[in-house]
């Protein structure tokens, strides 16, 4: 049984609890949901001494302020937000140690867009479809299935460590996320590539895209120009559109281009399927980086391999390691 | 069309495609049936998950695990060994819907375009069993596929959508009908409601006890009429957990 562990004062613009996502559920139209930055939520975890997988507080933009209401341990991680605790700042990417009472606000973020709160034992909501994620359009997971609201208690679970061990330990600078690297995003090209026109490929990877403030968990739209197609022979089946084809499944970060304009990058709560020209997609390490986009932020597209895709990932999986956490006191 | 040979196309890192054609027949959609089986048989290492549709298969794996080339050789291998599929496990599901009036307030365009009066359609939608080709967009709802029908039914989707689609509508792009499980966005035009749900996310109706979801490929419907009166009863029986949904275990050939 979890203990009551934080009351929400103020639930910031889109919070939620998310932990590594749900397997399993594709065919049925239930997409992975998850933290959309999985390395954060997982060295925020590893702080702590959680499974990696445990669920963490999501917030998006600009945060929450909560009451404390158990002595415990918390980290922040994440994109940069202006953190304090009863009014003064207090380190990211590092464990504090809070008491029953304390306040805790998250300002507007700074750097990056999405920050994680994670606290030694873990978020504690009932595991549903095997994960503790929400999926707020399927009312699914996560605190009763939706965002979280003022007034909320939020449980934890037990922590597998007694709270002075896990004191002072901080993850070392060179690891942390360089939030100017979500400028550039990675991509596979494909499976729909060979629809679109060469010269526009070329536009693809080369535009200065705009982050438009269409941009959620379900997917992220990007502004810049025009993209053409090829004079294909249309499949009987698909839509009237050039960017139309029969419909088929979306993979997790798929790039759709309706009419060629403002590609769509799916998230982690994205679409299981649509009949979009889907001209590339994001490697699965840098759902990471655009996940700490901000609105407006300018950025571009840039191709690699499967396999230096497979090399990016490993890296990023390995950084998730004690070898990376220092202890400061 | 169905291709000579299989393209395997690269969706991320993470996922690859597996195209068989591009036409949405059940032709096709019984061999992605096949693949689909194939591949859980052969236990593929790495393999995560796999999301059967029309005409292709997305297959979700851990690259860390296996490396793209070496999957792809694996799936070839696969399905090698396995034989054309032309039988399929397949339910027979009753649905019950309110059609046309403010259920369905698109009935009137949908008669208008096949130049009948709106219980015809309501007769032929009816008559028709429907195929689920595929699952997904939003939890549950199924992409339908008339079966034989008399006459078929065809309308152009709304040309911008609409912001608000009720849950439980039950509507007709194309050719295809889908039922929206939970309010949405929507194009395709509405022709009436379902009192039962297809997604029940908290698992209190018999029929999801082992997933959310009611529908998956290969199954097939048949949406019986009711009235306001019929309506309302399921709906009650819907709140006291009672419905039974009429499921016939079968299956269905080619």
């Amino acid at each position: 049984m979890g203990v009551e562990i934080f009351e929400i004062i103020q639930p910031g613009i889109f919070t939620t609890v998310q932990d590594l996502g749900r397997k399993g559920y594709l065919a049925s139209g239930i997409p992975p949901s998850g933290a959309m930055d999985r390395f954060s939520l997982k060295m925020g975890n590893l702080l702590l001494k959680n499974s990696l997988g445990e669920a963490g507080i999501e917030m998006t933009a600009a945060g929450l302020t909560i009451r404390v209401l158990q002595d415990t341990v918390i980290a922040f991680t994440g994109g940069i937000f202006d953190i304090k605790r009863n009014g003064k700042p207090i380190p990211q990417w590092e464990t504090v140690a809070v008491q029953k009472g304390d306040i805790l606000a998250a300002g507007r973020a700074k750097n990056g867009w999405r920050g994680y709160l994670c606290v030694a034992g873990g978020i504690d909501v009932p595991v549903i479809l095997g994960s503790k994620s929400t999926y707020t359009m399927g009312a699914l997971g996560g605190f009763r299935g939706r965002t979280i609201k003022k007034g909320d208690i939020i449980l934890s679970g037990p922590s597998p460590e007694a709270s002075g061990l896990l004191q002072g330990r901080r993850a070392k600078k060179d690891i942390l996320p360089e939030l100017d690297d979500a400028k550039v995003l990675r991509v596979v090209m494909g499976p729909q590539d060979d629809y679109v026109a060469q010269e526009s490929i070329e536009t693809f990877l080369s535009a200065p895209y705009k982050v438009s403030p269409k941009a959620n968990r379900v997917g992220y739209r990007f502004e810049g120009p025009q993209l053409k197609f090829k004079e294909l022979e249309k499949a009987k089946d698909a839509g009237s559109d050039p960017s139309n084809i029969v419909d088929d499944g979306n993979a997790i970060g798929a790039i759709q281009i309706p009419g060629g304009v403002e590609p769509i990058c799916l998230a982690v709560d994205g679409v299981s399927m649509g009949g979009y020209v889907k001209i590339a997609c994001l490697i699965a390490a840098d759902m990471d980086r655009m996940a700490q986009l901000r609105i407006g932020d300018t950025m571009k597209f840039e191709s690699v391999t499967v396999d230096e895709a497979r090399t990016i990932l490993k890296q990023a999986e390995e950084r998730v390691s004690e070898e990376n956490i220092e202890e400061i006191y | 069309m169905i291709y000579e040979s299989i393209r395997y196309l690269n969706s991320g890192d993470q996922f690859l495609t597996i195209e068989i054609g591009d036409e949405m027949s059940l032709k096709a959609n019984f061999k992605v049936i096949g693949i689909d089986k194939a591949i859980k048989q052969a236990g593929i290492t790495g393999v995560i998950e796999t999301l059967p549709g029309w005409r292709s298969m997305l297959l979700h794996y851990d690259s860390l695990k296996i490396r793209t080339h070496d999957l792809i050789s694996e799936i070839k291998k696969a399905l090698e060994q396995f034989p054309e599929v032309t039988e399929v496990p397949s339910r027979l599901i009753e649905l019950p819907v309110k059609y046309k009036g403010r259920w369905g307030p698109d009935m009137g365009f949908i008669a208008e375009q096949h130049g009948l009066t709106e219980d015809e359609v309501v007769r032929i939608h009816s008559e028709t069993l429907h195929w689920v080709g595929m699952v997904g967009f939003t939890p549950g709802s199924p992409q339908l596929m008339q079966l034989d029908p008399a006459q078929l039914l065809s309308v152009p989707k709304y040309k911008s959508p609409r912001l608000y689609t009720p849950q439980g509508t039950i509507a007709l792009g194309g050719s295809l009908t889908a039922i929206y499980p939970v309010v949405s966005p929507g194009g395709y035009q509405m022709m009436g409601l379902c009192p039962v749900p297809v997604y029940d996310r908290f698992q209190t109706l018999e029929a999801f006890e082992d997933s959310p979801v009611l529908l998956r490929i290969g199954d097939r419907i048949r949406f019986t009429p009711v009235d306001m009166e019929e309506f309302d009863y399921i709906r009650q029986q819907i709140w006291e957990c009672s419905y039974r949904f009429k499921i016939e275990e079968g299956t269905y050939s080619l």
